[in-house]
Order: C-alpha cells, then sequence, then structure tokens
C-alpha cells in the first residue's frame, strides 16, 4: 500500500502516516492544531519545521496535479455561488476540472443517489436549506473523485440525526471509491462507526495515534 | 455579488450616471471622440477599482482560499466576479464606435489595452501582497487610477504615430503584460493565508 498522506516532525514533534484509502480521525480539542494541520496538508499554509507530502507533492507548492487530487471542506464555509442553481454550481466545478462527460455523468449520478439529492439540481443555493447546502457542498468537493478528502470539522452546526445522515454518506463513499480522509473533530462521538484509526492531538503535541477502540 | 450590485444599481442609474459624466467631458474637451475614449476608460477603471474591492473581499472573509485550492488561476475567478453586464456592453458599444473612427491606430488601441490590463494585475498583485494590512486604495484611489490610465492609454493613443513608436508601444505593452503576470503569480505562491 502506498502512503497517501506522510506527516514527519511537524509541530512539537507530531508524525503520523496514512495509507491510500485509509480514512483516519483527528481528534484533539479547540486550538490544538487540527485545522492548521489541515492547511498544511491542503497547501494553504506552509509549516516553518518538519516534513509534509500528500500524494507526493509538498502541498505548500499548490501544484496543478496536486490540487485537482484533493478536496477540503472547512466548517461554516461554503464555496457555492448563491445565485446558480445547483446543477450549475456542479457543472462549474465540472469545467474547473476540466472533467469528461463521461465520468461527470457517472459520478454525479452515484453521489445524488447517495445523497438523494436529486429534486434539489434545479433549486436555486440561496434557497437551500443548511443541510440541503452541505450535501450540494459534498457533491461538488466530490464530483471530480479527489483522492485525498481533508475534512475540517465539516458537519459542526448539525443536529444529530443530521450529522449521522452524512456521517453514513461519507462512509458509504469512502468504502466505494478508496479515497483517503481526514476528518477533524474535537468530539470523539463524531467519530463512533465511522473511523478505524484515530489520531490525537492537543497543543501541538500528537497524544494518540491507533485503533479507535483503544482510546476510550 | 453581481446580483447584489444590480439591485443596488439600476440601469437607469448607470446610464444616467454615465451620461452626465459625458456630457461633463464633452464640456472639457469639446470633441467627441476624446470624451467617447474617456468614457471608455472611466468605466474600465470602474472595473478595476471594483476587482480590487473583490479581492479584498475574498482574502478576508476567507474564500479565497477556496479559490486557491482550484486547479485553476483565481485570477480568472476574480475578472469574472467584477464584470457588470451593463458596463460590459457599454463598453463594447464603446470600443466598437473607437475602433471603427481609430482604424489607423488599431495597433495603438490594441496595445493601450493590454498596459490596462497588466496595470490591473498589477494592482491585484499588490492588494494580494498587501491585504488586508495595507490599503492599495490608499496609494492608488480612483481618481490617480483614471489618470495613470489616461496617461498610459489615451496619451500613448494621441502621441505615438511614428511606426517605431507603435513598435516600442506594443514591446512595453507584452512585456508588461508578462511581467504582471510573473507577479501575480509569484504573489500567489508568496499567499499564505
Amino acid at each position: 500500500m502506498d502512503k497517501a498522506i506522510i506527516v514527519d516532525h511537524l509541530f512539537k514533534d507530531v508524525s503520523f502516516t496514512l495509507q491510500t484509502g485509509e480514512f483516519v480521525g483527528l481528534l484533539g480539542p479547540k486550538g490544538s492544531g487540527k485545522t492548521t494541520l489541515i492547511k498544511f496538508l491542503s497547501g494553504l499554509k506552509s509549516p516553518n519545521s518538519g516534513f509534509i507530502s500528500v500524494l507526493g507533492f509538498d502541498p505548500s507548492e499548490r501544484h496543478y496535479d496536486f490540487l485537482r487530487q484533493i478536496s477540503v471542506v472547512f466548517s461554516q464555509k461554503n464555496e457555492l455561488w448563491e445565485d446558480l442553481s445547483v446543477i450549475k454550481s456542479i457543472e462549474f466545478t465540472k469545467a474547473t476540472y476540466s472533467m469528461l462527460d463521461r465520468d461527470y455523468n457517472k459520478n454525479l449520478d452515484e453521489l445524488v443517489t447517495l445523497l438523494r439529492t436529486s429534486k434539489l439540481l434545479d433549486i436555486k443555493v440561496k434557497n437551500l436549506s443548511l443541510e440541503q447546502k452541505i450535501k450540494v457542498e459534498l457533491i461538488v468537493s466530490l464530483i471530480y473523485k479527489p483522492k485525498v478528502l481533508l475534512l475540517d470539522e465539516p458537519f459542526i452546526n448539525f443536529d444529530l440525526k443530521t450529522k449521522h445522515l452524512l456521517n453514513d454518506f461519507i462512509y458509504e463513499y469512502v468504502k466505494r471509491n478508496e479515497t483517503t480522509v481526514l476528518l477533524t473533530s474535537d468530539n470523539v462521538n463524531d467519530l463512533i462507526g465511522l473511523v478505524r484509526r484515530v489520531v490525537i492531538i492537543d497543543e501541538e503535541k500528537l497524544l494518540f495515534d491507533g485503533p479507535f477502540e483503544k482510546i476510550k | 455579488m453581481i446580483r447584489n450590485y444590480l439591485s443596488s444599481v439600476s440601469l437607469f442609474e448607470i446610464l444616467t450616471e454615465y451620461l452626465i459624466c459625458f456630457v461633463f467631458i464633452n464640456l472639457i474637451f469639446k470633441n467627441l471622440y476624446v470624451s467617447l475614449i474617456l468614457l471608455f476608460l472611466i468605466i474600465l477603471t470602474k472595473y478595476v477599482y471594483k476587482n480590487i474591492n473583490i479581492l479584498k473581499n475574498l482574502i478576508t472573509s476567507g474564500d479565497f482560499n477556496y479559490l486557491i485550492l482550484k486547479p485553476i488561476n483565481p485570477i480568472y475567478r476574480i475578472l469574472i466576479y467584477g464584470t457588470n453586464p451593463i458596463d460590459l456592453i457599454i463598453n463594447f458599444i464603446l470600443f466598437i464606435i473607437i475602433a471603427i473612427n481609430f482604424i489607423n491606430y488599431s495597433l495603438i488601441i490594441l496595445s493601450s489595452l493590454i498596459i490596462l490590463f497588466s496595470f490591473h494585475i498589477f494592482i491585484l498583485s499588490l492588494t494580494l501582497l498587501f491585504s488586508p494590512k495595507f490599503s492599495v486604495e490608499k496609494i492608488f484611489p480612483q481618481l490617480i487610477l483614471i489618470c495613470l490610465v489616461f496617461i498610459f492609454s489615451f496619451r500613448s493613443l494621441v502621441g505615438l504615430t511614428n511606426p517605431l513608436g507603435q513598435l516600442s508601444l506594443s514591446i512595453f505593452a507584452i512585456s508588461s503584460l508578462f511581467l504582471s503576470i510573473k507577479l501575480w503569480n509569484y504573489t500567489l505562491k508568496k499567499y499564505n493565508n
């Protein structure tokens, strides 16, 4: 198995790796460095020390081939154009990633079915509810089949029922597509039944890296 | 963003604003074409100024982070965001009128537009480099922008008629475009959240 993500001696000696297709939870209280780590991995920030590799790229270079293969979803942020319909927003992503019609139709079909969003496609983004918006956001983030998905507390604002629904979708999607996923959270309950492995950091230090069952 | 702009400024208001502007310029210069060219430049300057604000808003809201994580240069999105359909149509009509009447100067007009575009990218690069710590409009307020655009474009339009002048202007235009794109890509690479 290839290593999709390598983090080596980051912060105060945080090191871990993610194999291709692995789904790992990154736990830590607020201010522990989770979001900063996601920013390092996505190339939004470059670390002062340590080494990071994502799919063999240095993220801070923001190489074209690197950007085509990763996707990042941040909490309380969305990249949708309010005035466009849902389908136009998705088509915009199709154009950005120069997707072939065949791949686009197949992926769209899969995502719309999994998220049960076929009725939303012609509605304008501004008329969507919060739950519908995150679903569309997930379609836009996954339509081009990224190899690495970074989720920074994406479902923090949702009730338990919606969280379960979205978690089920992520679980099912990852199982089908072998996507490497790093999902951050400050609540261990969010990761139950979702990930097998958990990395815990606090104050920029690595506290735990192992199976989910062993953290209790 | 475009919707907000259109709802707050109606078509009638925009046309009235441009008509007053045109009449005012015409009173000063007493020349139809000079007035049309200046109006064209003012509308272009408005576009440049608007894009600076768009970029600043994208940076402060954090939405710029999304743009730089796409496999497409964010400059395209900024240029599209700033486009106002009414201005675009008016300027297109003005450009056609100017181009038809100054057909012999087409190379100069083209070079001037390239210089203006390069200047626009240069200002956006400065915005990206210094925002939000420092406001680029402080160095280039709208009035100064119009003056600079006037110097770069309009002066060259009426001043350079000999072939050597035209050629040097074209070389300058292409070099400035090349350098401004280089600068934009450099600042983009340096941009660190």
